[in-house]
Order: structure tokens, then C-alpha cells, then sequence
């Protein structure tokens, strides 16, 4: 197959600064978690390169310890050991023949430095607004500081060089320390880096000078800036300061290339907006004529899967390269499939924001698309190679949802001989549902996806609307492994891991419980007022608050949890999920649970009913005195979201038949996903992939080992007590 | 002819075909269908009509199933998954001097080969995704001098007959054949149950008789013998654009005009 | 009574009603273009209403009409009108035979061929005569090749694909006779009773369609969807969306046409606001014709449209809806 010749201006050279990238896909910065362990990170980015990215850019880079991000796992550049780590990473970029970038990032007050322990400069002496509770401010910086601040980037860049990377990307984004010098909100100065737009701008032409002044004739120098930072009123605006500003840069000649972005580092989820709240390119109207402003290329991200809509905003004058994080991470080879014409093989990007979630946990990013992100070194395993099996079975695999379909997907590709059944009658299991509640269409695409892809492999035999297989029908079915994906369903007694006991009068049978299937299936939601009472955090209780509230429906959540829909705050979804609630009038009550519900009345206790001190309760007992105070909330209907069970009583049926598996050449009968223990959809396609790559081992419901890329006692460490550290005051190297 | 009131033999037709959902070309040079170019399937209709004789059968002991097909040697796969749907044997006529053999040969081989099997009933899909011909049923009822009870998308076998709705052009009709006969269904009726690795195992150990058009007295090269032959074959240019024009307010009047002059409307 | 050397004998449908079926014309026009029509019409002696048929055959071309009764007509399926079609050939001795390629047409036409062992030619879209004789043309694989075969000798059978011919033949005068048919005895199928069909006013289904009306996200809200549905109307056309416009809730899973939806392989694609991706392109591309309306001017769908109008769907599609209406009428 050949590539479509609409799609050849993507794979024209750009030149910006001393470099030349291949074509016109740039993998944009994004942080991973990765960087404490240097193969696991270079592995990651380089197989980027090697799906055809021209340009693969790093996550976020330290430049020196006074802003050091721990609790999250950034990239460092403060001395040799990371110069050593990195210079790994751009070596395996390399290989594959793409350019390799680093942003270095100095946050100053919102950097936690939880591991330096230093303080941070910054324009003004202020509090972080991005991190309230953390108590981080910054210190007010003098001149000098300011020389010194500028020097740390040049020494970072200086470190970039000499591991190896072609650019270097300064971050004027997510509220670092140039952008911080820009906006009012933190710069309250009244030197001449204070006051007009030009004095605001100073700090940052400073730092791109000397930047270029010091490497530009060998590295890019180039910039990732946020146009608008849609924070609040005093906000950078798109129309007002941001593109200025790039008129105002374009003027010093000292930007090789620009990676336009919008949302700020409180507002990131603008950048990283998620398919629930932005379609792809949303980001046009704002970025729009900041290319017609500049000299030099110009990036531009929106998460971004088709090559269709990448020449359109290429033709339209949006950008000259193409930036993608997310889709570069659930694909890694859409470079490659576009120039082979395999545009239906693109993984799309679903715009579920797991990854962000991993990242705003401050653990490792995984990727619900693609379950082998993360795992290129420490499993070795390839989003496009699976290598064959060299045993290949009869394999059944029951259950077509996200585990299912994987599992087979992976089977197929290895060489196995699979049947994948389904009593439904089509692909997805209860994802399928999930991808038709309000804002969750793209979810569907990791359907469309596997759909397309087993399709492709004539060794899998996709079985749909056949009816659910009893114990008797597995045994007789000739399959020499046998592996269960039979998922999850919501409780509909309001189990909940509150309290971890089923709600009194409570079941889904009754007219006015309903559980999420059930509204999916179309049961009638019973007029006035109803609750939804979330233990599950996510986005499911979201859209059944919605669909009730569409409906016209008084609605309220009632949580557990400390805030609503905890788990958004990590997808960075929560502020517009409750700008959402508020706009629809959808009300919540947090750090409450629920004990019953007859009669119209929902009997809820708040967790804290119970008083602080301890006290000897009863002789020789001690405790807390229990309240007993009961809320009770009048509601018409009760919607169910507390917690999900699984589907396993066919597994445990045919565990209680292992004696006749060996009559029936049963090697052995597996359960992956849901059906194991409820989960995100992204594990459990994880589950179905190890299975699928892991069938031959001894025994494949329990992983293989994988590298655990960690200090061992008596290796030597960088640095030592006792070592000069970097000089970055006085001097200006520049 | 076999007796009525014992168990029937039901004598399958199936077809190998190129996949209807993958790439389908015909070799620009012999005007035969390029079996190279796509995987060569069971032909859906046929495995629909499988799927009734088989389940007749289950619920009638004694009933044979069997699947017969005219095609090339790699039509043994087709009659693979026919024998995994459950057709108990198989029979294949495949000879090099039938690539491209029309209709009227096509019947001819066919009815010499039902003949030769004695079957009851002769159960077909009522047109083939590659060839959508349709008529091959009601031409073996000509030359085997049995009633058609063909385009049903209902079908009842038993008690010495056939009967079932057919869907005709001017509405529907409720039809009765006497055994023997030929029936054809369409695409109402179920798909054929999916195979377990089961009955794919058992499959390969089924009978599948091989047999030439000699085998069958047929004469292919018969002078006497007045053929369709393909004469000429082209392949369709690829999709370009066309005209392309700025509404000016009159947009959708110039559709309308394009419409009609290609006598769309 | 002689017949004319370049006799070629059609075989028309009559509708329950005893009225020549629609498909008439066509096969009439295409035995024009060849030689001298003559025309076979079988009827069941109850239904009555041969006079009429005869001299509607005569207006679209047949020089001459044969008219055979068979009261088995209406209760033995498919026989009689093959022994009616024997007759008429041994009388006229035709060097066609153009019967429709309906489900009774072919039907009719294979077991004529079978029996009178001559070469038949299926779902015609055209028949033309050159040096050596007729030539028939085909269509094979949804449009993507074109096809031409002829008899090695002998009379050819051959039927015509409903709708495919345009030419037509000249007003005749009337001139029918009677056919006398000998029942070759051979076991038919039974005709236990007759349906007509009603006459629904439900839109094609999407996959068989011969029209396709599709549109996209850019209709912007359901409300907006009775505009499509008029001109699908006007055309007597399925329905089809993009999967944008099904993601935003515009059409059901079931409109879909594209890579994971239905692919479709209409005659004619109109696709409303639709750019064209390459997903949604595998699922149409094969259509015989497209039109497309868009208003970005380098949407893809441009690229494989036989006509486009680069434009505000809101205001071209109403005119157009007009415009078809009025040709219509």
C-alpha cells in the first residue's frame, strides 16, 4: 500500500534554526513519570522516532535543583549523571533517525522541591495559586538573580548540547518562569523587567539571547508558549498579549521555532483538553494568525489522529508542523502508517487523559490505547511487533470488551489460532454503552480500532450474538486454552467501598433504583428529583448526573469522597466538570454515604459525624464517640455508581471442573480484565496484551518479571558529598 | 431416487468467493475472477443454506448433509467450513477445463453431480456475492425436471416437501414443492452457526470426493454446444474530481441539472 | 404469419393488475435498437386486461405482441411462463430473447435457456450488435468492472438489469395475436396464495440503496436533520451520516458509512457537508456517482466527486430539494 498523495506535504523537511527535521510530525514535550529510570524513558521517546516522528521532544526538564518538580518525576539537567541518562535517550532517538529535543524548565514558585529542599526565585514573592495547599512561594528576584537565573538555563543548554540533543525548547508555558515575567497576576515589579508590556517581556528576550548567543549556531533554540492562558480575567490573552508577544519576539530574531499552545499550568487541561470537553483543534481559533505573525515555523497541538485534518490546518495557515503529545503516545507509528498508507490502522487517541492521570499522580503513565507505553524496555514488548509464538494453540477467549478483544488481538498476531465470542452483537462488551454516554463518543475509537484490526487477521474468528457459554459448552469446544474476559456489572444494592455493605431496600429491580446499564438500556428515569450516589469517582457518575439533568431531571450527587468526582482531578477534568454541573444546575453533597432508601427518602450519615477526641468509651475501651446523625434526602430516583462486581461465575465454575479439563485437552483456563477485579479500561486492555503475550510461560495468569530500573547497594552514585556543584551566581556566561 | 419416508439427503450447493469486504478483481487478461487478489471466503448465502439443512437435520436423525461444489482446488476450503458448519460429507467437482465454464455448463456439471448424489432436496442461496447471477437454481430444476421453490425467506422441509415465502417482485407468495426439488433461500434466513474448534477438528476428518467433469459425463468441449463467452474486460479508471463549482445562489438548481442529465432523477 | 428476420422476442412482466411492468420500455427500447420487437405477454385468463398490455407493448415498440393464457399462471410458479416463452421462440425463431432481470424475469429466462440449450447472459446494463453479432454488456463487483460477452452461436437469452437501458423504441401500431402453448408437463411449485405488496412509504435500506443521502457534523443540530430528510425524500434515497455526526448524536450507529460502518454502493452518493476522510471514503468511493456539497473548498470529498458545489449546504440543499421536485413533476 502506498501513501495517499494528499498526505505528501506532511512529509516535507522543515528547517528551523541550524536543523532540519525529516517531516512535519513533531512529538510534543510531555512528561511521563519515566525520567528516574533512564531506559525505560529512552526506549519510550525513541519508539517515537523509529514510528516516523521527525522531531521527539523530552517531558519537562529541571534545569537546576531550586526548581525541582518531585513529588513529580521531571526530567534534570543539573549535572553529569543526567547528562549521562539523557545522552542515552538521544542516542536511541538517533538510531531511528529522529531529531531529539529537551525543554528546559525552571518553575520557580510552583516547583513543590520536594527533593532539594531550595528555594526558588521568580518575579515577585507570592504564594503558588497552582498549589494553595502546598504552601511554595517564591523569593522575590534581584538582578543579579535574575543574571544567575538566565545563566542556569544557558548551563542547562550547554548540558543539552553535550548529551546530544538538536534543540532546545525553552518553556514559556504552563506558568514558568518567563511566562511568570509576562503576566501581571505574578509580576508585581516596578524595575524595568516590571510595568509595560515590553518590561514584562524583557526576561524572556534576555533568555532566548543568550540561549542563542551560547549554542544556537549548533543547537535550535525554540520555545513552547502559551498563547492564552484562559486563567481568569487577567489572563494572557490571545488577542491582546500572547500574539503580541510573538510580534514582539519575531522582531529580536531569537526564536527558531515556536510550539504554540493554550492553557496554563492550572489550567494544563486546556492544553491536554480531554475528549469529554474539546474536539481536536480546538485550539484554531485561539492560535489562529500566529503563524502569519512569525518568520519561523510554527507548531501547533490539539490532539490531533487524522491525516486529513493535519493537512487542513497545515493548508489553512494554522501551522507548518504538527504537534502531538497524546496521539504520538497512543500511536506511535501514525508517521509511518500515513506514508504507508495504513491510515486505518492509526490507533486514535480516545482523550480519556489516563495518561495525564498516571502523570498528575506523580506515578508512571500508561496509555488506555496502548498497553504497551512504558513497557518498551522494562518488557521489552513494541506497539506494532509481537513477535510469534513458538507454541501456538487453540485458543477461546470469552468476552469481546476491552480485555477480550485485546487479548485476542495480540493472540492473533502471535501466530495463535483464536476464537473471540460475544453474546452481543457487536465488539466492546460495556464499553460499547460507555462510549454512548454524553461526551464519551471518542471512547469509542479503542473499539474502532481492535474492530479494524482483527478484521485484518484471518486466524481470528470473531463470534457475535451467540449466546453466553455455560461451563459444559467451554469444555466441549475443542479449545486448548481458554481465556475468560467476562467483565463487570454496576452493584445495583449500592455496594460501595464506603461502607462495603449493600444499601437497606436497595435493588435495581425496583422502578426507582437504576443502575448504569439500565439507564443505557433505556429504563425510565422516574420524574422530580434524583441522586446519584457515586463511590466509583470517575466519569461515570458524571454521565448519569447528566443524562438525568438533560432529561430535566433535579439532580444530586452524593459522595464519599472528599471532592466530586475525585478521580478528574488527576484526568484534569474537574474544573470543567463542575463548570459543567454548574451550568446544568447539578448539585453534590461530598464526604456523605448512604444507608438506605425507601419511600422517597435517601438516608445518608456525613463520614465525620463522630467526634475528634478519643475517649475510654466503656471501661478499658477506648475510641471515638460514634454520631449517629442521619441526613435524609428526599429523591424520586436513585441512580447506582458505587461500585462494580464481577462477572466471574463461569471461571469459577469451570475451576471447580479442573478435573475434566485434561479429558477435554484443556492445557489451562485464564480470566484477564474486569471479570478479575473491576478496573479502568486501560488496564484491563493491559491485562488482555500480557496475556496474549505472555501464554507460553508457565503460568500466564501471573506476569512475568520485568526490569525494575532501581539504585543497588555498592554502585557508584552522581553526585558525591563533598562534590562542587554547579556556579550559576555572578557570572553571566554569556 | 430415494424413498420419501426415510431420512432425506439434503445436497448443499456452495461457492468459494472473493471476500465481499476485501479488495475484489477480475484478471484483466482471462476475465476469471482474481483469486489471488483477496482471501477466498464460503460464500455467505450458501453457508446460510448449510446452516437450514443442518438444523434440519439435528432435528430429524438420519438426515444427510451434503455440500457440493464446482470450483477450483482451492474450493476444498470452502467445503472445509461447510463440513465444520456440520454438512456431513462433501463433494467436489473441480477440472481445469471449467475455469470460465458459463451457466449452461455450469448447470449441466452441477445437475450431473446432484444426479449422481440422489439427494432429495437441493437447497442453494438464491444469488452468490460474486456473481449475483441468481438463476442457477431454477436452471438445475429444468434439467432435472424437479419443482423450484427458490428466493424463500422462509423455508419448512418435511413430509415429502418444500415449502416456504417466497419474496417475488410484485409481493409475497406461500409456495409448496413435492420432493424432489430445488430450493433456494435468501438472505433472511439465519447466518450458519460459528464452527468450534470442535467440529473445525472433526471437519478435516469428514469425506470430501473429488470429481471431473469426465467423471460426470459431462463433455465441456462440445461443438454442438452454444456458450456465453466473455468477450471483452475493463477495469472501471480510478476515482478523480470532476467538475467543481462556487454556489452563486444557484448551487442546488445545478445539481439538480447534473442529476437529471445523467438521468438520476 | 411470418415474423421478421431480425426478430427479437421480449418477455415483459405484467403486475398483478395485469399492467406491463415498469421495466417494459427498457427492454423494449433495447430490442429496438436491435432488430424488430416482438413482444410475449402471459397472462392468467382470470385477471384479464391482454388488450391493454398488447397495445401499451405496441406504444413502447413491439411490432407485434403474442398474448398466451395459462390458467396455471397464478398456481404453478415459474413453468407455464417458460412454456409460454418455448412457444413463442419456436414460432418466431428470434436471434435475442430480453427478458428483465427481476427474481420471475430471470428465472423465467434461465430454465428458457437450459431447456432450449442455448447461451444466456445475466443483469444486462446494455446490449449492442457488432461485426459478429449482439454483444452484451455487464457490470460486475459494485461498478468496478465493465464486462462485454456474446453467444458463440445460436439464440442468446439474456436479461436486461431493471432501469439500465435509456433508449426507446418508436410507437407501433397494435398487433396482437393469441400464442397457443403446449405445457411441457414438467413439476412446478405451487403457488398456495399471493401477497401484493403494500405500499410502503419507508425509506430504502441504506445498504441496497440505489440513492444515498449523507451528511455530516456540520448540520449542527438535530432540528436541522428535516432539511435532509426532504431531499432524501425527493429522491427516494437512504439515509447515510459521518461518524462525527453519529458521535454528536445527529444519526443512530446504523447511518454510519465508512470504514467501521456500512459500505455502500449506491448509483448515486449525495454527501452533504462531508469532508471526505479517508475513513468515511472506503465505505462510498465505489458509488457510481457522487455529488458533493461542502463549504471548504479543499475538503478530500472534492477530490472524488463527479460534481461539487463548494458552498452553505442551508441554502443549496432546500433549492436543490426544489429543483428535483419540480423535475419530477
Amino acid at each position: 500500500m502506498s501513501r495517499d498523495p494528499r498526505h505528501d506535504l506532511l512529509f516535507e523537511p522543515v528547517t528551523f534554526g541550524p536543523k532540519t527535521t525529516r517531516n512535519r510530525f513533531w512529538a510534543t514535550s510531555h512528561s511521563s513519570g519515566y525520567p528516574d529510570r533512564p531506559g525505560t524513558h529512552a526506549s519510550f521517546r525513541a519508539m517515537k522516532a523509529e514510528g516516523g516522528w521527525g522531531v521527539v521532544n523530552t517531558g519537562f526538564c529541571s534545569i537546576h535543583p531550586e526548581s525541582d518538580e518531585y513529588p513529580w518525576t521531571s526530567s534534570r539537567l543539573w549535572d553529569e549523571g543526567d547528562v549521562i541518562n539523557l545522552g542515552h535517550l538521544t542516542e536511541e532517538i538517533h538510531k531511528h533517525g529522529g531529531l531529539a529535543g529537551v525543554q528546559l524548565w525552571y518553575n520557580g514558585m510552583h516547583s513543590p522541591r520536594y527533593e532539594s529542599r531550595e528555594s526558588a526565585r521568580g518575579p515577585s514573592g507570592l504564594p503558588s495559586n497552582v498549589f494553595p495547599e502546598r504552601n511554595v512561594y517564591a523569593a522575590w528576584a534581584s538582578e543579579d538573580d535574575i543574571k544567575a537565573l538566565i545563566n542556569m538555563y544557558v548551563l542547562a543548554a550547554y548540558r543539552a548540547e553535550e548529551a546530544g540533543f538538536d534543540l532546545v525548547e525553552v518553556s514559556g508555558g504552563d506558568t514558568t518562569v518567563p511566562l511568570q515575567f509576562l503576566e501581571t497576576r505574578y509580576n508585581k515589579r516596578t524595575d524595568r523587567y516590571g510595568g509595560s508590556f515590553e518590561n514584562r517581556a524583557r526576561f524572556y528576550v534576555e533568555l532566548m539571547t543568550a540561549l542563542k548567543k551560547a549554542v544556537g549556531d549548533r543547537l535550535a533554540v525554540t520555545t513552547r508558549f502559551e498563547v492564552d492562558t484562559i486563567n481568569g480575567d487577567h489572563r494572557i490573552k490571545h488577542f491582546e498579549e500572547g500574539l503580541g508577544f510573538m510580534e514582539l519576539m519575531n522582531k529580536e530574531g531569537i526564536v527558531d521555532l515556536w510550539s504554540i499552545k493554550i492553557g496554563d499550568y492550572e489550567e494544563w487541561g486546556e492544553d491536554a483538553g480531554s475528549s469529554r470537553f474539546r474536539k481536536p483543534n480546538w485550539a484554531a481559533p485561539f492560535v489562529a494568525g500566529a503563524r502569519d505573525l512569525v518568520d519561523v515555523p510554527v507548531v501547533s497541538n490539539g490532539r490531533f489522529t487524522s491525516p486529513d485534518d493535519m493537512v487542513t490546518a497545515i493548508k489553512a495557515g494554522q501551522c507548518d508542523l504538527i504537534g502531538a503529545a497524546r496521539p504520538s503516545i497512543a500511536d506511535p507509528f501514525i508517521p509511518n502508517k500515513i506514508a504507508e498508507g495504513r491510515v486505518d490502522e492509526i490507533r486514535e487517541c480516545i482523550g480519556c487523559n489516563m495518561c495525564v492521570s498516571r502523570m498528575q499522580q506523580q506515578a508512571l503513565m500508561y496509555c488506555t490505547q496502548n498497553p504497551t507505553t512504558g513497557e518498551e524496555y522494562r518488557r521489552g514488548w513494541h506497539p506494532e511487533e509481537t513477535g510469534t509464538s513458538p507454541s501456538p494453540s487453540a485458543v477461546l477467549v470469552v468476552g469481546a470488551g476491552p480485555a477480550g478483544m485485546e487479548a485476542a488481538l495480540t493472540l492473533a498476531r502471535r501466530g495463535h489460532e483464536v476464537h473471540l465470542r460475544d453474546s452481543a452483537e457487536a465488539l466492546g462488551g460495556h464499553w460499547r454503552a460507555v462510549a454512548r454516554y454524553p461526551r464519551c463518543s471518542e471512547y469509542g475509537r479503542l473499539i474502532t480500532y481492535r474492530e479494524v484490526m482483527l478484521e485484518k487477521h484471518k486466524n481470528v474468528s470473531v463470534q457475535l450474538g451467540v449466546p453466553a457459554m455455560s461451563a459444559q459448552e467451554v469444555l466441549d469446544y475443542g479449545a486448548e486454552k481458554v481465556i475468560l474476559a467476562t467483565g463487570s456489572h454496576w452493584s445495583p444494592v449500592g455496594l460501595g467501598p464506603e461502607t462495603h455493605e449493600p444499601l437497606e431496600n436497595v435493588h435495581a429491580d425496583l422502578p426507582n433504583v437504576l443502575t448504569p446499564e439500565q439507564v443505557s438500556a433505556g429504563k425510565p428515569i422516574p420524574e422530580g428529583k434524583v441522586v446519584v450516589l457515586d463511590g466509583d469517582g470517575h466519569f461515570t457518575g458524571f454521565a448519569m448526573a447528566e443524562i438525568a439533568a438533560d432529561l430535566g431531571r433535579e439532580t444530586t450527587i452524593v459522595t464519599n469522597t472528599h471532592d466530586v468526582f475525585e478521580y478528574s482531578k488527576f484526568t484534569m477534568e474537574m474544573p470543567n466538570n463542575k463548570r459543567a454541573m454548574y451550568e446544568k444546575g447539578i448539585t453534590f453533597l461530598r464526604n456523605h454515604w448512604a444507608t438506605g432508601y425507601a419511600g422517597n427518602v435517601l438516608r445518608l450519615f456525613y463520614l465525620y459525624r463522630d467526634t475528634a477526641g478519643l475517649y475510654e468509651t466503656a471501661p478499658g475501651q477506648w475510641g471515638r464517640r460514634f454520631g449517629d446523625d442521619v441526613v435524609e434526602l428526599e429523591c424520586d430516583a436513585l441512580i447506582l455508581t458505587t461500585s462494580r462486581v464481577p462477572d466471574d461465575s463461569l471461571y469459577w465454575e469451570l475451576i471447580e471442573r479442573k478435573g475434566e479439563w485434561a479429558e477435554a485437552e484443556i492445557d489451562g483456563v485464564y480470566r484477564i480484565g474486569d471479570c478479575v477485579q473491576p478496573r479502568h479500561a486501560m488496564d484491563a486492555i493491559f491485562e488482555g496484551h500480557r496475556v496474549g503475550m505472555e501464554l507460553e510461560s508457565p503460568d500466564p495468569q501471573r506476569p512475568l518479571p520485568f526490569i525494575r530500573e532501581r539504585q543497588i547497594w555498592g554502585a557508584p552514585t552522581i553526585p558525591q558529598l563533598g562534590d562542587q556543584r554547579p556556579v550559576v551566581e555572578g557570572e553571566l556566561l554569556v | 431416487m430415494s424413498s420419501l419416508s426415510e431420512p432425506l439427503r439434503i445436497a448443499v450447493l456452495v461457492k468459494e468467493v472473493p471476500d465481499t469486504y476485501g479488495e475484489r478483481h477480475l484478471d484483466l487478461e482471462t476475465g476469471l475472477v482474481d483469486r489471488a487478489a483477496s482471501d477466498a471466503v464460503l460464500d455467505e448465502i450458501g453457508g446460510r443454506a448449510l446452516e437450514a439443512a443442518v438444523s434440519h437435520a439435528e432435528a430429524n436423525a438420519g438426515t444427510e448433509v451434503v455440500a457440493l461444489t464446482v470450483g477450483p482446488e482451492s474450493a476444498a476450503e470452502a467445503l472445509r467450513e461447510a463440513l465444520a458448519i456440520g454438512a456431513d460429507r462433501a463433494v467436489h467437482v473441480t477440472d481445469p477445463q471449467l475455469g470460465g465454464a458459463d451457466l449452461g455448463l455450469t448447470a449441466e456439471v452441477l445437475a450431473a453431480a446432484v444426479e449422481r448424489l440422489d439427494a432429495d432436496l437441493v437447497l442453494a442461496g438464491n444469488q452468490s456475492t460474486d456473481g449475483l447471477g441468481g438463476v442457477i437454481p431454477a436452471m438445475l430444476a429444468e434439467l432435472l425436471g424437479r419443482p423450484q421453490a427458490t428466493n424463500l425467506d422462509a423455508i419448512g422441509i418435511g413430509a415429502g416437501e418444500v415449502c416456504g415465502t417466497r419474496a417475488s417482485d410484485h409481493g409475497t407468495m406461500v409456495v409448496r414443492a413435492s420432493l424432489p426439488a430445488v430450493a433456494s433461500i435468501t438472505d433472511r434466513l439465519p447466518d450458519p452457526r460459528f464452527p468450534s474448534f470442535k467440529s473445525t477438528s472433526a471437519a478435516k476428518k469428514k469425506p470430501i470426493e473429488t470429481l471431473a467433469a469426465a467423471d460426470l459425463g459431462v463433455a465441456v468441449e462440445d461443438p454442438a454446444a452454444p456458450r456465453s463467452i466473455l468477450i471483452s474486460v475493463a477495469a472501471r479508471p480510478p476515482r478523480a474530481g470532476g467538475m467543481k463549482i462556487d454556489d452563486e445562489g444557484d448551487g442546488g438548481t445545478r445539481i439538480a441539472e447534473f442529476l437529471a442529465q445523467n438521468r438520476l432523477v | 404469419m411470418n415474423y421478421p428476420d431480425d426478430a427479437v422476442l421480449v418477455l415483459l412482466d405484467l403486475t398483478p393488475a395485469g399492467e406491463l411492468h415498469s421495466g417494459a420500455a427498457g427492454l423494449l427500447g433495447a430490442a429496438a435498437a436491435l432488430g424488430s420487437p416482438v413482444a410475449l405477454v402471459v397472462t392468467d385468463p382470470a385477471s384479464g386486461g391482454r388488450a391493454a398490455a398488447a397495445d401499451a407493448a405496441a406504444g413502447l415498440g413491439a411490432v407485434r405482441t403474442l398474448v398466451a393464457e395459462s390458467a396455471d399462471m397464478g398456481r404453478a410458479l415459474t413453468v407455464p411462463a417458460v412454456d409460454a416463452l418455448a412457444a413463442a421462440a419456436k414460432l418466431v425463431g428470434p436471434e435475442v430473447v430480453l427478458v428483465s432481470h427481476s427474481i420471475e424475469g430471470r428465472e423465467v429466462a434461465a430454465r428458457f435457456a437450459a431447456r432450449a440449450k442455448a447461451a444466456l447472459a445475466l443483469d444486462a446494463v446494455g446490449v449492442t450488435r457488432d461485426e459478429e453479432g449482439v454483444v452484451v454488456r455487464h457490470s460486475a463487483f459494485g461498478g468496478a468492472y465493465e464486462t462485454e460477452s456474446a453467444a458463440s452461436f445460436g439464440t442468446l437469452v439474456a436479461t436486461i438489469r431493471p432501469g439500465a437501458i435509456e433508449e426507446r423504441g418508436e410507437d407501433r401500431p397494435a398487433a396482437a395475436e393469441t400464442l397457443t402453448v403446449e405445457p411441457s408437463g414438467l413439476p412446478a411449485t405451487t403457488i398456495a396464495s399471493f401477497e401484493g405488496r403494500a405500499e410502503t412509504s419507508s425509506r430504502p435500506a441504506l445498504r441496497e440503496a440505489g440513492t444515498v443521502v449523507s451528511f455530516g457534523v456540520a448540520l449542527g443540530s438535530p432540528d436541522k436533520l428535516a432539511l435532509i430528510e426532504e431531499l432524501a425524500d425527493s429522491l427516494d434515497a437512504a439515509l447515510g451520516a459521518s461518524r462525527a455526526a453519529v458521535d454528536e448524536g445527529y444519526a443512530p450507529q446504523s447511518w454510519q458509512v465508512g470504514q467501521t460502518g456500512v459500505s455502500v454502493s449506491p448509483d448515486l452518493y449525495l454527501a452533504v457537508g462531508i469532508s471526505g476522510a479517508i475513513q468515511h471514503r472506503v465505505g462510498m468511493q465505489t458509488a457510481k456517482t457522487i455529488v458533493a456539497i461542502n463549504k471548504d473548498p479543499e475538503a478530500p470529498i472534492f477530490d472524488i466527486a463527479d460534481f461539487g458545489v463548494v458552498g452553505d449546504q442551508f441554502a443549496i440543499v432546500p433549492q436543490l430539494t426544489e429543483a428535483i421536485r419540480a423535475k419530477k413533476a
